[in-house]
Formats: C-alpha cells, structure tokens, sequence
C-alpha cells in the first residue's frame, strides 16, 4: 500500500521579507525529499527554487530544514521522517533567504575562510607524513552548513564566530603534522569565538557525516590551553573550574566564579546579592567529596 | 508512601549540593512518595560536567570511571536530578563501552584505590525524568486534585543535555521531547508546547560571553511568553541558575517574571508536599499561588 505524506514548503519570493506556506500531497513510498522536491518543481511549479547537485550526501547543497531540523534532502527519506502524515520543509536558519529554500550562503564562506582553513606551511612535502585519525573529521566534513543553521551560538553571535564548521575545519589542521599553525593558529581560533560554544549540541546532532563536533571544539580548546593560551574568561572558567575538582573532588563555585570574571566579578554583585538573599551563597570552602585526595592521582601530572 | 521502592545510587551534582541545594530537599522530600530510595556515596566526586575534559579529557573519563565503580559496589544504578551530570556521566560511558583501552588505563588508575569496573555493561546513569517517566501512571493515582499547580500552564524546559548528543544517551533513539509533557499530564496539570523548550540557557558561557548568553536567555522567555506560560520547569539545576538567577538581567521592570521549579517541586507540590519542605523560598524569582 503507498503512503501519502503532506508536504508543506516554506515559499518566498526573491526581494520579500514575508513568506507563507505551501501545501502539497505526495506519495512517499521510497522517495526523498530531493525527490519530492524535483516532483513538484516538474509537475506542480516550475519555479520553485532549492538547490541540490550530486545527489549522493557528498556535495553538500542540498542541506533544508525538515520537520524543524537540518538535512540533506538528498539522503533523507519522507517516510523516516514525516510526523503524523507531514514533512515540514524550510530554508536552512542564520541565513538570509534567496529565493523559497535557496538561502544567501556567503557568511557561511566567509566565517570558515577567517580561521584560514588551508595548510600553513613554508616547507615543500618531500616526506611522507602520517596523519592522525582526527584529521578525518576535517575531511568527512561536506560544508552543508546543517550545523551552522542549529547552532544557538551563531545565532546570537553574527560576526567573531566562526561557528560548529570552522572548528572542525581549524581541528583538522591543528592535527596535522605538516601544518606548521600551531598556536598561532589556536590564537585566531581565539578571536573567532574558541570559547563562546555553548556545549548545546545542536551541531552534533544534526551533522549528516556524524562528525563528533562538540568534541572537536573541546580538544582545541584543551591543546590551546596547553599552549599556554585561554588568557581569557573562558580559559579561566575551564582551569579554575578544573582546579577545585582536583583539590576536593567537588567543583567549587566561589573559586571558579571569582577566577573566571576577576575583578569584573563586582559587575555581578547585584545577581549575587539577589540570589545571596534567598540562601544562594557560593562558599569559598565549598564542599569535598570523601576521599578526595584519591582523586588527584586522575588528572595528569603536569597539572598537579 | 509509594508501593514499592527501589534503591538507586544518588548523584545530586556539586551545584545541587551547594548553589540549587532546593532541588536536592525537594528531591529527598519526594523520593518516598514516588518509589525511590536514595542511597547516598560520600566518596562520589564531580563528574566534570564537560569542563575538566577542556583541561584534561582522560581525567574526565576517569573522574566517572570512579563514580561507576563506587555505584558497582553497591550494586546500584545511579540516579541524577542533573541533565548536564547525565550527559558528561553518559559520554563516559559510551567511550568506556567503545574503547577497551580507555577501560583498561582507569581500571589501572583505580587499582590504587581499590576500585574497579567490573562490568562496564551495567552501569547505568539514569534522570530522574526519566525515572518518573517510567512509573507515570502511578503519579496519577498519587497527584492531588486539585492542587497548587492547577489551571496553570507550565512551560517544561528540557534545556540541551538531556538531549543531545543523543547517540550517547541511554534512550536514545525515543522520542525524549515528550516525557516532560507527559510528566505534567500525569499529575493532571496542562503543559505548554513552544520552541524554546528544547534550546540553549545559556548557562556555560554565562560568565564567559555573557552577550550572547543574555541573547540566548532572553529569547527562551520571549518563546515561553508567546505560549502564554505562567510557569516554567526544569530537569536541570545550571539551566535553573541563569532561567530563575538571571531572568532579571534580561526582562525589563515591566516584563512578566517567570517563577522556575525544578522537577522534583513540581512533582512535590502536584503531590502536596508542604512548600517549605521543597526549598522554594529559595528562588530569586518568587513562587505564589
Ligand atoms: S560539520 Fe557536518 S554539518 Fe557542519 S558543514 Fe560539515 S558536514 Fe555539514
Ligand atoms: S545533493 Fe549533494 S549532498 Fe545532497
């Protein structure tokens, strides 16, 4: 028995601000939303505009959101999708619209192009180098921008982020051993919001390669600490926290508050006194697990 | 009293014990109520919340292979009331199961201590949502009705930990986005549905790019407004930070003022459990009904 699905399409007119909805039956059965989409530009209006090449989840064009999340329309099927009968297909977030699912990409290009995502090195390639398996993340990546559009991050941060996919275009580089960045380029990774991730996750999530973003960005800011970098707020936020687990066990949040913000803490004074009313004091002590000495002997020793 | 009771290794988290220590009264308060008994491990340290591996992944790793071994002891499942304890807890464990080398050097780190992990295939690290979930039926014989939450729309806020990255969470591939609801229906109280539910507070980077965290703290009010919520509910004792502490830094004088609970208030005050009893005169932005 064929299955048919709702299919409603975000539509917008080149030049308009306001856009409105389109509704439209399909049969899904075996059918993606690339397939759907070329059906009704073919039989229902030719002037419906989305973009889309090879087809395959290799180049990356085709990225839409679909029942509110990112995709590539190209590899994803109506049926593992659809809620209760219907398919929601928009234009990808953090862009401007083009044209109905055709977002304008540029801010995308331009934030992957500020952290320099090419292989800085003076050296011709004489030998042969092993790379490590981290440079597959960099690699895999199929600049679809799916995670630029969810990222809450980018969102509010318009300009100084170069966002989910420019972490993991910079990782790839910092791992490679031909690469001759080092920490010159943790420091412009730095200025292009290192530390502003929010650990939401939503780039993860919505990855089509599965690239382990999140933890992309956690290990470049662990080696740009290591690189005596984080001479800033989140730097601090992330050692200060570190140093109290390993003191008691616990982590402790007068030290960490304080170290964190520096003398810019008094800016917080009236949060902390409204919150100190109802109870809510940071103890500068703060709490210890039993056995906690135990616990130093975890973290490595150069941090001792 | 509930009917049966089960035992679970309690996890409160180092902001439950200290900055939200409401939501670790209120979740001693209900435990028995709701079939839960609470089994306290002094030795439990800090699960690195995502912050401790920025500094030193592998210490994170072992921090939790230490918290595992000491709940193995017992022979117990963990219990958390914090969505960002789950998740760091959670991706221990997926390395843990994933990687037989990363096991063998914390076995090898514990060994000092007289710990090990036995059997990495059972741990467990549970929420509490998802605890309450499960027995939801039976909070519908126990709501009160009506009770101080009646008639009131409550906003649930998921937040991201409890979410994402799914791979890594013990349900995934369920749908986890309508538990909350469902909570909320069983004790017979209304749920709102918004887009924000299920987005960032803000909360990590409150104090480290506190621009882009008031503009995403701002915007999780504006969509619970827009829903017409009079009240919001949390999973999570960080996200409860910043939506109750916070919330004045980002609405105006004139703007309506949303009183946040954590999970185990609702349940409490859905169950008739004595206000004072759930901490909530320890809220920044007050609760009156
Ligand atoms: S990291 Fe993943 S989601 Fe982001 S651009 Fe690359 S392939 Fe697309
Ligand atoms: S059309 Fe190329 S990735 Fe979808």
């Amino acid at each position: 028995m064929s299955t048919t699905i709702t299919l409603v399409i975000r539509r917008q007119k080149p030049g308009d601000s306001g856009s409105f909805f389109m509704e439209h039956q399909v049969e899904a059965d075996g059918k993606t939303v690339l397939d759907a989409l070329k059906e009704m530009r073919d039989t229902v209006d030719p002037s419906l505009a989305f973009r889309a090449q090879c087809k395959s989840g290799i180049c990356g064009s085709c990225a839409l959101r679909v029942n509110g999340s990112a995709r590539l329309a190209c590899s994803t099927f109506l049926s593992a999708v659809q809620i209760e009968g219907r398919v929601v297909l928009e234009p990808l977030l953090n862009f401007a619209v083009e044209e109905d699912l055709v977002v304008q990409d540029r801010p995308f290009w331009k934030a992957i192009e500020a952290i320099k995502p090419w292989l800085w090195s003076d050296k011709g390639y004489e030998h042969e180098a092993v790379v490590p398996p981290q440079v597959k993340n960099g690699t895999d990546c199929i600049l679809c921008a799916a995670c630029y559009s969810e990222c809450e991050v980018q969102a509010v941060k318009p300009s100084g982020y170069t966002g989910p996919a420019g972490f993991v275009q910079a990782h790839r580089f910092v791992a490679d051993k031909r690469d001759h960045g080092g920490k010159e380029r943790l420091k412009l990774l730095e200025t292009e919001g290192l530390w502003s991730c929010a650990h939401s996750y939503n780039c993860s999530e919505v990855c089509p390669k599965d690239i382990d973003i999140g933890g992309a960005i956690a290990d470049l800011r662990s080696q740009a600490l290591a690189a005596g970098l984080g001479r800033n707020a989140g730097g601090r936020h992330v050692a200060w926290f570190t140093r109290g687990v390993r003191r008691n066990g616990k982590m402790n949040e007068f030290w960490t508050l304080a170290g964190t913000r520096g003398w810019r803490i008094i800016f917080d004074l009236p949060t902390g006194l409204a919150m100190a009313i109802r109870g809510k004091i940071p103890w500068p002590w703060g709490k210890k697990a039993k056995s906690s000495r135990e616990v130093r002997r975890y973290f490595r020793s150069k941090n001792q | 009293m509930h009917r049966h009771q089960k035992q679970y290794a309690y996890f409160p988290g180092c902001n439950t014990e200290s900055i939200s220590s409401e939501l670790d009264q209120s979740m001693r308060a209900i435990a028995p109520l709701v079939g839960i008994e609470l089994v306290d491990i002094p030795e439990f340290a800090c699960c690195g919340a995502g912050m401790v591996r920025e500094q030193d992944a592998y210490a994170e790793i072992a921090l939790c292979a230490r918290d595992f071994a000491l709940a193995e002891r017992q022979g117990l499942p963990i219990l958390t009331v914090c969505s960002t304890c789950q998740g760091t807890m959670n991706h221990a464990l997926h390395i843990l199961k994933t990687d037989p080398d990363a096991l063998a050097a914390v076995n090898l780190r514990m060994e000092g201590s007289g710990l090990v992990l036995r059997d990495i295939s059972a741990v467990q690290v549970i929420h509490l949502l998802d605890v309450l979930h499960e027995d939801k039926d039976s909070l519908k014989e126990l709501a009160l009705s009506p009770n101080p939450l009646t008639g009131l729309r409550i906003a649930p806020f998921y937040g991201c930990r409890l979410l994402r990255p799914s791979s890594e969470s013990p349900s995934s591939g369920l749908d986890q986005t309508r538990k909350f609801e469902e909570i909320i229906e069983s004790l017979g109280l209304l749920p709102v549905n918004y887009p924000g539910r299920t987005k960032c507070c803000g909360f990590d980077i409150a104090f480290v790019d506190q621009k882009a965290a008031r503009a995403l703290l701002r915007e999780r009010f504006i969509e619970a407004e827009g829903a017409k919520a009079d009240i919001l509910v949390t999973s999570c004792p960080l996200c409860h930070n910043v939506l109750d502490g916070m919330q004045s830094q980002v609405r105006s004088f004139e703007e309506k003022k949303f009183p946040v609970l954590h999970l185990p208030q609702l349940i409490g005050l859905a169950l008739g459990v004595d206000e004072r009893k759930l901490g909530l005169n320890r809220h920044v932005t007050g609760w009156k009904r």
